[in-house]
Formats: structure tokens, C-alpha cells, sequence
């Protein structure tokens, strides 16, 4: 089932008197299933946090629509089954981590009875049960983005829209955030991630989407994307220049990275075999090995600067 | 109705906290000291030595004690509360309240019923006070006294409302605090228009827009006179000031969150 369904959407923020405008969103189109988790990555500008917004009914779009739980997005009921944790959110400063989520539970139609036991919950998950009686001015923060996340995962959301939520969180948290968010994933909950840690996208995303002045540029699975390359790193305890047969050479691409590790590029229809053979037979000790991929980096910074290049 | 019930709460809480309500309490307190000293002065005397005339004296007693400090009390509460709907709107406030199931209406609704709540429990006390003081020195527990606290209500009600639409217009307290004292201090100006009307001789426009703007802002001034009239029985009320105050209070209310409605944020 489709949890999020987009249509052509777009949105074109104007001024009060509508001279000057800035188109944010053009021609959306996404769809998200449920039980996976889904990146959007852009570079600052590019209109992510602006889609969640209109998702959220925070930002009006000027066309296209949307659906949430298959249903229309402005149905304000529905809220009841979404997290969301906004960028730099502010809390009013005067409250105790504890009082503000007790605040924004009740908001979110939590009961008095269940809230209790479930802020004591969310305060451990993020780790915050020791700062959870400061008021929110001595927060480090880290520490306002785990409470953020504590507020976002409060009424255990079945979507949750996360605005970079490692954002300033130490890389254990990170970890840890990460670990939350997989094991959300498992108990069949929906997340919706914007953020600029592409490596971090890549551990947990089952799909991302490229967002580029307001367009979707390219849409897939991450494996996809990060498609292995025919290409092979070995580290191996003698210098190959002079070691090989001249055969070997021709059919593969050898290329020296340090004094005892090599690039090895393989035709398509090739594999691997035949090369390693070669070196066992000339008694060389292989160390390590591994096919290459295109990390999700590469891949976002080839398609933003061939779009670049384009226009 | 729950939600509008938890900001107003939150409101309140707003205003504890930043020590708004505080300084209000206690500007209050003092008056009612202030006042419990003049009626135990010689001129508390002097009103005991006139019977005949004690239940008009009472009443200036009682209204110009109340009217003196809610003077200041209009101006301390548009400070406490005009800063209620920015804190609402600001930038990464607003994002995660519209995240919410709460309508946008009922957002608003609750800040704006805060304000009056807050309003209301310092006008109570004041009000009260002074009654109470009344009551214990001169054995005066005259209830007309007490319409005064209704008047009051309609008079902030309306100040708020435009704290409200030029909150939600411009972002700023200090914006919505200005148009809402321009508003206060503009009233009775205008109620006065005719002894201005001497310098306008042969202006005969003018006077038509001044007696039209006259017309549309709400009558603030006369208002907080309606009370004094009532108690003494004296002068017409004029139906023209409650309706067309009220039609102001709800077309400026309905501006405020029909901007509200359509904003993106
Ligand atoms: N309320 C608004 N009014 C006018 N323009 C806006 C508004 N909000 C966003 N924009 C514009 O819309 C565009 C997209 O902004 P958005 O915040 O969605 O980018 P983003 O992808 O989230 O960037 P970042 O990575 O920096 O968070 C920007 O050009 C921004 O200036
Ligand atoms: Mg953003």
C-alpha cells in the first residue's frame, strides 16, 4: 500500500504583492509505500523541507494533489497517525523537556494515562530521561534534536517526516537514531527523511529521490542507484608491473593505487576468476579484496552536475 | 474545545513565565492598596458626613478609583499579550503546532481566548477590590458598580482582536502594540470630535471623514462610560456604540484568521 501519494505537484511561493516569486516545487510526482524508509536529498534550496510542508498543510500547494493513508491530505484527522520533527524547531524555552511533551502529547490527542508511560518511554529511547526535568534554554543542541525526535515519535506516528534529525547529533546518537529508525521500519511504520548525510542516507533508506530546483530528477531503489562497479580493489603483497603475463594484461585494466594495492577494471562479461588464478599460480598472496560501488555521493554529485551542465 | 482549552492554558503559561502575569498581579495590588489608603483618608470622612448625596458619591468613589487604574491596566495588558500571537508564528514554532490535529482556527481561537482569560482574572481582582473595599469601609455593597467589569472585557476583547489581526499581518509585538494604542488614544479624540470640528470651519469633507472614520473604529471612550451612565442613571445610551464596537470586534477577528487560514508558514 501506497502511504503517500503525490500527483504533479507544485508550489510557488509569492510575495504579498505578488511581484517577485519563487517556484519551490514543480511537477512532483512520488509515491511511498508503506513500511520503508525514503530519503529526499537536494541541495539547500531545492524544495525538500518546502514538500513536507505541503504534506503537512503547513504550506498551501498552487496545484496538484496529494494523498496520505489513501486519503485527502487535508484531512486534518490524520495527523493523529503523523510524527513530524521540523528543522530547527524551537520549543518555548520557559518549559521542561518533560512539559513539552506533555503539551504536544495532549495536542496530539494523547490521553493523560498512556502519555505519562509513553514520555517516560520516548525520554529513554532518545536517551534524554537524565536532562528531561531542565528547561529547554540549557539544552546543548543535540540534545534539542533528540527531544524533537522524543516529540515526533510520541504518538507512535504510523508516518513519520523527519527534517535532518542527525542534525547536530553526536555520531553515537547518530547511531543510535539510526537503530530507532530501522527498528520503526520493522514494526511496519512509514518514514520520510530529508537530509544532507549522504552516507548516512544510504545505511538506512530503502529508496531516495533527487530533488533539483523543485524537480525530481531521479527516483529509485538506493541499491539501484549504487549500482556495484565492474571494478575490483586488491591488496596483495608484491608489485604486479612486472609479475604478469602479457594475456592477463590484455584482458584486464590494471591500475596501481599504492605500492600494494591495485584497481582492477573487468570487462562485462568477465569475471574475476581467471585474474586471481593467475596470480596464485605466481605464488601471490592475496590480502584483500573487494568489488567497488558508487557510493550514494558519487551518485548525488553526478546527477546534480550533469543537471547543472544541462540547463 | 479541548484544543482551544490547552492554548489557552498554554497561553497562561506563556505569560507566567515570561512574568507578564507577575508584573500585572502585582501592578494590580498595589492599586487596590492605593485605593484601600484613600478610603481610609479624610475623604473617606468627608463621604460619610454628606448622606444624602453617599450613593453618587459612592459611585464617583468606586468608577474613578477603577477607571484611574485601568487606564493603566489597558495599556500593561496590550503589552502582556501583544506578543502572544508572534511567539505563536515564529519560525520553527508554528511548523511543529500545524503539524498537529488542531484546525488553524482553533490555534488562534486559544492565544486569543489566553489574553482575555489573563485580562479578565486582574480586571476581576480590581474590580472586586475595590468593590470589596467599598463594601468593608463604608458599608456601600451597591451591585452597579459591577458592570464596569463587562465593559472592561468588551474594551480589551476589542484591543485584542487587533493584536491579533496586526500579529498575524506583520510578526511583531511591536507593530500590533502600536495600532492597538493608536486605537485607544484615537477614541476619545474622536469622541470629542465636535470641539475640533471649531478648526475645521467651512471643511465641510473633512468633517464628513472624520465623523465616517468616527463611525467604523469602535467607540472605546464611550464604552468604558456606559457603566458610570447606568449607575447614575443619567444620559442616553446610544445602541450605535455597542453595535457598530461589535461589528469592528468581528469583522477585525474574522480578518485576523482568514489571513491565518491562507498564510503558508
Ligand atoms: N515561506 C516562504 N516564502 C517564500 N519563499 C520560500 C518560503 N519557504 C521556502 N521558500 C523558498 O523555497 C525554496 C525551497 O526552500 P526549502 O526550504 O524547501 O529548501 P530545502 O531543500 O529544504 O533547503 P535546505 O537543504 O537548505 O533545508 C527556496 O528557494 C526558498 O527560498
Ligand atoms: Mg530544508
Amino acid at each position: 500500500m501506497n502511504i503517500i501519494e503525490i500527483e504533479n505537484l507544485s508550489k510557488t511561493f509569492s510575495t504579498f504583492f505578488g511581484k517577485k516569486t519563487v517556484t519551490a516545487l514543480t511537477n512532483v510526482s512520488l509515491s511511498i509505500e508503506q513500511g520503508t524508509i525514503f530519503g529526499l536529498l537536494g541541495q539547500n534550496g531545492a524544495g525538500k523541507t518546502t514538500l513536507i510542508k505541503v504534506l503537512l498543510g503547513i504550506v498551501y500547494p498552487t496545484s496538484g494533489s496529494c494523498k496520505m493513508f489513501e486519503e485527502d491530505f487535508t484531512n486534518i484527522h490524520l495527523k493523529k497517525r503523523i510524527g513530524f520533527l521540523p528543522e530547527n524547531h524551537k520549543f518555548p524555552n520557559y518549559m521542561t523537556g518533560k512539559e513539552v511533551l506533555t503539551f504536544f502529547g495532549k495536542l496530539s490527542g494523547l490521553e493523560n494515562l498512556h502519555l505519562t508511560k509513553r514520555i517516560d518511554e520516548m525520554l529513554e529511547l532518545v536517551q534524554m530521561t537524565k536532562w528531561s526535568k531542565s528547561k529547554i534554554k540549557t539544552y546543548s543542541k543535540g540534545m534539542m534534536q533528540r527531544l524533537g525526535l522524543a516529540q515526533a515519535m510520541l504518538n507512535n506516528p504510523d508516518l513519520l517526516f523527519l527534517d535532518e534529525p542527525t542534525d547536530g547529533v553526536d555520531p553515537i546518537g547518530r547511531k543510535e537514531i539510526r537503530n530507532v529508525l530501522l527498528a520503526l521500519k520493522e514494526e511496519g511504520k512509514t518514514i520520510f527523511l530529508n537530509s544532507h548525510l549522504l552516507s548516512e542516507v544510504e545505511l538506512i533508506t530503502d529508496r531516495v529521490a533527487v530533488l533539483h530546483k523543485g524537480k525530481i530528477i531521479r527516483e529509485g531503489n538506493v541499491h539501484e542507484l549504487t549500482d556495484k562497479k565492474e571494478e575490483y580493489k586488491i591488496v596483495v603483497d608484491a608489485e604486479l608491473d612486472f609479475l604478469l603475463d602479457a594475456i592477463i594484461k590484455e584482458k584486464y585494466t590494471l591500475q596501481k593505487v599504492s605500492s600494494s594495492t591495485y584497481l582492477i577494471r573487468v570487462d562485462e562479461n568477465r569475471t574475476v576468476n581467471d585474474f586471481v588464478d593467475h596470480l596464485r599460480n605466481k605464488g601471490v598472496s592475496i590480502k584483500e579484496m573487494a568489488q567497488e560501488k558508487n557510493s550514494l555521493e558519487d551518485v548525488f554529485i553526478s546527477l546534480v552536475q550533469a543537471e547543472e551542465k544541462n540547463s | 474545545m479541548k484544543n482551544i482549552w490547552l492554548m489557552t492554558f498554554y497561553t497562561l503559561r506563556e505569560s507566567i513565565s515570561k512574568k507578564v502575569f507577575i508584573a500585572f498581579s502585582i501592578f494590580v495590588l498595589l492599586m487596590l492598596v492605593g485605593v484601600f489608603f484613600a478610603a481610609s483618608s479624610n475623604f473617606g470622612e468627608t463621604l460619610k458626613q454628606n448622606p444624602q448625596d453617599f450613593h453618587r458619591m459612592m459611585i464617583f468613589f468606586k468608577m474613578g478609583a477603577a477607571n484611574f487604574v485601568l487606564s493603566f491596566g489597558f495599556l500593561l495588558s496590550i503589552f502582556a499579550c501583544a506578543s502572544f500571537i508572534p511567539s505563536l508564528l515564529e519560525k520553527g514554532t508554528i511548523d511543529l503546532f500545524l503539524s498537529k490535529p488542531i484546525s488553524r482556527a482553533q490555534l488562534l481561537f486559544g492565544k486569543y481566548l489566553g489574553g482575555l482569560l489573563i485580562f479578565f482574572i486582574h480586571i476581576f481582582v480590581l474590580i472586586c477590590g475595590i468593590w470589596l473595599i467599598a463594601g468593608l469601609k463604608f458599608g456601600d455593597w451597591d451591585f452597579s458598580f459591577l458592570p464596569l467589569l463587562l465593559s472592561s472585557l468588551f474594551y480589551f476583547a476589542i484591543l485584542n482582536a487587533v493584536l491579533l489581526l496586526f500579529g498575524v499581518l506583520s510578526k511583531s509585538s511591536g507593530t500590533s502594540m502600536m495600532f492597538a494604542y493608536l486605537l485607544m488614544f484615537v477614541s476619545p479624540l474622536l469622541a470629542n470630535r465636535q470641539q475640533f470640528f471649531f478648526f475645521l470651519q467651512g471643511k465641510e469633507t473633512l468633517k464628513a471623514i472624520v465623523d465616517g472614520i468616527y463611525y467604523v473604529l469602535p467607540k472605546l471612550h464611550e464604552i468604558q462610560n456606559i457603566p458610570k451612565m447606568l449607575a447614575l442613571g443619567e444620559g442616553k445610551i446610544e445602541l450605535q456604540i455597542l453595535i457598530s464596537s461589535f461589528l469592528f470586534l468581528l469583522v477585525v477577528i474574522y480578518s485576523g484568521f482568514y489571513l491565518f487560514e491562507k498564510e503558508d508558514y
